[in-house]
């Protein structure tokens, strides 16, 4: 077998990463309009924050295609193949920018009454952009760790996580005040986090039984080259550790969550870890994948 | 209507990269780019055993996935079934490159585009010259014809060898392979 070198590497994992962030914080502004009123900053920041990571992605998709970089004019053509799910990602993202943008401009106006079409529209959209991040590598058949229906719903359920993550770091940052008020988004980073260690589980099972180029993805993550990134970064720091500090903080009472210094770092360092395991999901999908063999 | 392929008989190939050389000069690639990449397999059993070496370029598939991905259509179908690319809509996105089940397309940093086999036949079409890397190979391996011409040189060769497309009808593609 000959030797393969990742066409795409870790700026079309930032961006995959940064765009769904943008998406999962978008949706967590949505929820935290009705569960937590008062949380101006946090939800502030949310929106604030979705428009502003979904360009910094775009801007890492743009540093990486340097046809468009020598002639920007290019990027009329986007549009042009509708076939193509990269095109398909285009609209997406620019509706997403359009309505997140438009309700950044609302909330910083100090406006909390965000229309609710917008909202609605705009969690559609948010589904839409993180859904097609894993389309966009699924369609390509010649690796079978991305060519699988999976990938699309745990790009969606990391790009929800990582949302949550961003907003409740802030949150321990800046604004401990509205930290109880968000409870119940903390209570979601739990079964995100299950969810997507189970998707994880299902992906090396399946893929690894799916043909040799499949097992070989595989074996690079848990015993190859990427395995220390894998174990460690991903599993243990990604998703293991939040898993049990979410779990032990719905066990025990939150009550004194937001006075405990302790407890307001814990939370510092999981939300950090849990977004670093974001990325690192998508850098090891884009980093890992092996061609199948065609001249047998 | 032509539909242009190419019959690559392995067993021939003694993989001196003289195609190699000659597409790089026709086509004025710098030393780091290659439009033919050539793969080595084990034969045969002990002790009859030998090296196969599979030189694999664009397969100009009819199928082709590269078209279907290219957001910005730079990655078409030409005349006479050939596939191109338009270096002029291209944003180097790199998908083509990531959609391709042989791996044949790669970048050229030049230009900051994706780039492959042009199978040169296609200036025979406007009666330029064509395909150096079949001139330039010592052992006759690479034949270039029209597939639709049931007279041509090409049609007899893939019928008496027996030559195949290197991955079954994946993308239907009109490289012909004798193993």
């Amino acid at each position: 077998m000959s030797t393969f070198e990742p066409v795409w590497g870790p700026l079309i994992a930032g961006y995959l990463f940064l765009a769904g962030l943008g998406a999962g914080a978008f949706v967590f502004a949505f929820l935290l309009q009705k569960s937590a009123p008062h949380a101006f900053k946090i939800r502030r920041f949310a929106h604030i924050l979705s428009p502003i990571a979904v360009v910094c992605g775009l801007v890492l998709l743009l540093i990486d295609a340097t046809g468009a970089l020598h002639n920007p004019l290019k990027l009329i053509l986007l549009f042009s193949n509708d076939q193509s799910v990269m095109t398909w990602g285009v609209y997406f993202l620019i509706v997403f920018l359009i309505i997140s943008v438009t309700v950044m401009v609302i909330d910083l106006k100090k406006n909390y009454l965000i229309p609710r079409f917008l909202s609605v529209l705009g969690v559609i959209l948010s589904f839409c952009v993180a859904l097609y991040t894993g389309v966009l590598l699924g369609v390509c058949n010649t690796f079978p760790l991305w060519n699988n229906a999976l990938l699309p719903p745990f790009f969606l359920m990391s790009a929800l996580s990582a949302g949550g993550a961003s907003l409740l770091l802030y949150g321990a940052l800046f604004a401990p005040e509205e930290l109880s008020e968000v409870a119940a988004l903390k209570k979601l980073q739990l079964p995100l986090a299950v969810i997507e260690l189970l998707f994880l589980a299902a992906l090396l099972i399946i893929t690894s039984h799916n043909s040799s180029a499949g097992a070989a993805s595989i074996a690079m993550l848990v015993a190859g080259t990427w395995s220390p990134w894998f174990w460690i970064g991903l599993v243990l720091c990604g998703l293991l550790l939040p898993i049990i500090a979410d779990a032990r903080s719905l066990i025990f009472s939150a009550k004194a969550h937001t006075e405990s210094a302790a407890l307001r770092y814990t939370d510092i360092g999981i939300n950090v870890l849990a977004l670093g395991g974001g990325f690192l999901l998508r850098f090891l999908i884009v980093m890992a994948a092996v061609p199948l063999a065609i001249a047998t | 209507m032509a539909r242009y392929g190419m019959l690559i008989d392995t067993r021939s190939c003694v993989g001196c990269y003289a195609c190699l050389i000659a597409c790089r000069r026709q086509n004025g690639l710098s030393p780091e780019l290659s439009f033919i990449r050539f793969e080595h397999r084990e034969r045969g059993s002990y002790p009859a055993v030998f090296q196969e070496v599979i030189p694999l370029q664009c397969m100009q598939c009819a199928a082709a996935p590269c078209v279907l991905v290219c957001p910005t259509e730079a990655s078409y179908f030409g005349p006479d079934g050939l596939v191109g690319i338009d270096h002029g809509k291209c944003i180097g996105c790199k998908y083509c490159m990531v959609a391709c089940p042989y791996q044949l397309r790669t970048f050229n940093e030049e230009l900051g585009v994706a780039d492959k086999c042009r199978f040169c036949a296609i200036q025979t079409l406007v009666g330029g010259k064509g395909c150096t890397c079949v001139e330039a190979c010592l052992t006759n391996a690479r034949v270039i014809g029209d597939l639709d011409d049931p007279n041509s040189e090409i049609v007899s060769l893939i019928e008496s060898k027996n030559a195949l497309p290197i991955a079954g009808d994946l993308t239907q593609a009109n490289i012909f392979y004798v193993r």
